[in-house]
């Protein structure tokens, strides 16, 4: 086709898309999300209560809001494609590693513009990482803290309701450059995904190509990375912008009756978490910019001549260790703040716990340097990161102590977010006794760089931080749509995700017992142990990721079918009350419904089912 | 249907359940360590010793091993719950 003919043709594209936007913009029964039981026929919600009196219809609403409960719904969206795109290269990564030689990325290389199969794995993994980390994890933290802590502290919204939109919106512009090098690499030959891995350790992340080999002199540096790292410091932009509104909001904006010692465990984790944001995330910024201009203005932070590798490493893990605490705080709080409703009582020792989070939150900024045992760092140096790294465990022990024991003394309901709760206490603790053996020296040097340190923080990461995650959306997923879930879909969910990640995450651990090294697409060639073996392993683990994502399937219909269709719930749902163990989101809700009647809501629908 | 589940388990039957699915977890999980260690080629391992107790590398041996130390690890934990537990003022259990 000539170029003349291509012109016309994006000129069409242009006017076709514009119609799209002014029909999505006009129509004017766009499913308008109505937070509670009534109405939902398309009219604006009664947005009664405070604040958001006023909001347009469609798609705008949601382009132009600075409800923190709109912007939390956001968050959590947006956190669910992430998990979407992290689980489907994950998958693929699992399917190549059925066999010990390369065949399915292979297969998939030459249709995705990349040069060969262990680049694409590469690729996914790095994609992976990054996305799992910081376009999952902290947003979906995120929309909860963004829909609740105002609600829990009786504030109106957050402290700067405009910034926290602004956060929000500097997110999708970041993923979309963390993924561009999927995006280009079909149309650009020295494009590719990026093969950094989340680490992003030079030299390797300073002089890769997109064909993957170390830079030669002429070979062009592989812009794929340069974006991703553009995208990254978007996204720790956002992080710090919301951290910062909510420790503005948990100072000062908690109402008359919410002092200090009033304020619910999962404000205090979210606060914590805040501050540790604050202090980590400027410097990753800063190291991703260094590593910028290593790469595109011959700078030499990081080159043997100038700053040395091992700085970034120090950079990046006096950011990276207080990353992961920053994934588990609120996640905790989750636990701490809704295992007990099903219990039937009161946490056990609340001001322990909060007392052990602020204690994770101060030391979890000295331990950076157990990521860097095996490096040839001082030795003196490494004997005194072992020693905090070991003292770390202990906050993190009381938690589990006064989870437990909250328990012992309680009558429980097996609802699906208190069978989520438990699933989260058994799978810290193998994620939590594991990682205290990563951070004895002499273990480390044996298991440092294999499998087994995938084991260990999947077990945290997936087992804990997840878990959390769906206690909460299931917990609260009546406050925020008004109606329940099917549970008999949740339960099947639960029992999926906790075989799934058992089965997965142990064969790993195992496998790092027998030596296989992390980060590889093939395992042809290792010499450490007996490839069938291996390869047993292997295959244990990809069915249980195949587990978990028929779970995840199952969970995300249960999600949208609910909320098109399930049962409207009443102002008690979880029959709290009934054990004195109501709280405030709970009576906000109660008090929504009923403003929301008095406005002309329908009685029957509200009831009907409750 | 709302999830309103009205069963309710005595809290320590459900924890102590728990404790013992672990154990015998760690049971299995044994098993397949000694499964893994002794054909581990580069390392070769046959016997090993804890404490100057010298044993085979078999199966049984490494899940006899899980169950003791898990158990016992998670059984001081449990008693330290009980005897905590009774300073605890908000207890609806009832004994
Ligand atoms: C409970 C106390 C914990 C201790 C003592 C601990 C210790 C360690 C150690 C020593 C390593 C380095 C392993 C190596 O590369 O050789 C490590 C790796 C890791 N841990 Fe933990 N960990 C703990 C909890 C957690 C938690 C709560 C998370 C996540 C929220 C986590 C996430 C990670 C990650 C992501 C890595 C891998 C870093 C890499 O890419 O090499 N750990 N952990
Ligand atoms: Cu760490």
């Amino acid at each position: 086709m000539d170029i003349s003919g291509q012109i016309v043709l994006t000129a069409l594209m242009a006017v076709f898309l514009f119609g799209v936007v002014l029909f999505l913009a006009r129509a004017a029964d766009w499913r308008t999300y109505t937070p509670l039981a009534g109405g939902g026929s398309g009219i604006v919600s009664q947005e009664g209560g405070y604040g958001h009196a006023e909001k347009p219809a469609g798609i705008f609403r949601w382009l132009t809001t600075v409800d923190h409960k709109d912007i939390g719904i956001l968050y959590g969206v947006y956190a669910i494609l992430a998990f979407a795109w992290g689980g489907i290269a994950v998958i693929i990564m699992r399917a190549e590693l059925i066999t010990p030689g390369i065949d399915v990325t292979q297969a998939l290389a030459g249709a995705m513009g990349v040069s060969s199969g262990q680049n694409l794995y590469n690729g996914l993994l790095t994609s992976h990482g990054i996305t799992m980390l910081f376009l999952f994890g902290t947003p979906i933290l995120a929309a909860f803290s963004n829909y609740l802590v105002p609600l829990l502290i009786d504030a109106d919204d957050m402290a700067f309701p405009r910034i926290n939109a602004i956060a929000f919106w500097m997110l999708p512009p970041g993923a979309v450059l963390i993924w561009a090098g999927f995006f280009i690499a079909p149309f650009v030959e020295s494009v590719a995904p990026s093969m950094a891995s989340w680490t992003m350790y030079p030299p390797q992340s300073v002089e890769q190509t997109a064909t993957g080999g170390a830079a030669s002199s002429i070979a062009q540096l592989n812009a794929g990375t340069d974006l991703m790292l553009l995208g990254l410091h978007l996204t720790g932009v956002s992080a710090t912008m919301g951290a910062i509104n909510f420790i503005a909001t948990i100072f000062s904006e908690r109402g008359p009756e919410v002092g200090w010692d009033k304020l619910d465990i999962f404000s205090w984790t979210i606060l914590t978490q805040s501050a540790l944001i604050l202090f980590s995330f400027p410097l990753l910024g800063s190291a991703l910019v260094m590593l910028l201009l290593d790469r595109n203005f011959a700078t030499t932070f990081f080159t043997t001549d100038g700053g040395g590798t091992i700085l970034y490493q120090h950079l990046f893990w006096f950011f990276g260790h207080p990353e992961v605490y920053i994934l588990v705080l609120p996640p905790m709080g989750i636990i701490s703040y809704v295992l007990p409703r099903f219990a039937g009582r009161k946490l056990f020792g609340f001001k322990f716990v909060v007392y052990s989070t602020l204690a994770i939150g101060v030391l979890s900024f000295g331990v950076w340097a157990h990521h860097m045992f095996s490096t040839g760092i001082d030795p003196r140096i490494r004997a005194s990161f072992m020693a905090v790294s070991l003292a770390i465990a202990i906050p993190s022990a009381v938690k589990t102590f006064n989870w437990i024991t909250t328990m012992w003394n309680g009558k429980i309901r097996l609802t699906t977010p208190m069978l989520y709760c438990i699933g989260f206490v058994a799978n810290f603790i193998i994620g939590g006794v594991t990682g205290v053996f990563l951070a004895s020296i002499p273990v480390d040097f044996l298991l440092h760089d294999t499998y087994y340190v995938v084991g260990h923080f999947h077990y945290v990461i997936m087992g804990a931080i997840a878990f959390a995650v769906f206690a909460g959306v299931y917990y609260w997923f009546p406050l925020v749509t008004g109606r329940m879930y099917q549970v008999t879909l949740a339960k099947a969910h639960f029992w999926l995700t906790m075989v799934g990640t058992n089965l997965t995450f142990f064969a790993m651990i195992l496998m790092g017992y027998a030596g296989m090294p992390r980060r590889y697409a093939t395992y042809n060639l290792i010499t450490v142990g007996p490839i069938d073996l291996i390869q047993t392993m292997h295959v244990l683990a990809t069915v249980g990721a195949f587990i978990l994502l028929v779970g995840q399937i199952i969970w995300l219909w249960n999600m949208v079918q609910s909320y098109l269709e399930g049962p409207r719930v009443g102002p008690d749902p979880w029959n709290l009350e009934e054990d004195g163990v109501d709280s405030r989101e709970w009576d906000w809700f109660e008090n929504r419904l009923e403003t929301a009647l008095t406005d002309g809501g329908e009685p029957e629908d509200a009831d009907a089912d409750a | 249907m709302t999830e309103t589940v009205s069963d309710r388990f005595r809290g320590r039957r459900i924890v102590v359940g728990i404790y013992l699915a672990v154990v015998a977890l760690a049971g299995v999980f044994g098993a397949a360590v000694g499964v893994l260690l002794p054909v581990e080629s580069g390392r070769d391992i046959q016997e090993a010793s804890i404490a100057g107790l010298e044993f085979a590398v078999t199966p049984l041996n490494f899940a006899v091993y899980g169950v003791v130390m898990v158990g016992v690890g998670l059984g001081v934990l449990l008693l330290a719950v009980r005897f905590v537990s009774r300073f605890d003022d908000d207890a609806v259990d009832g004994n």
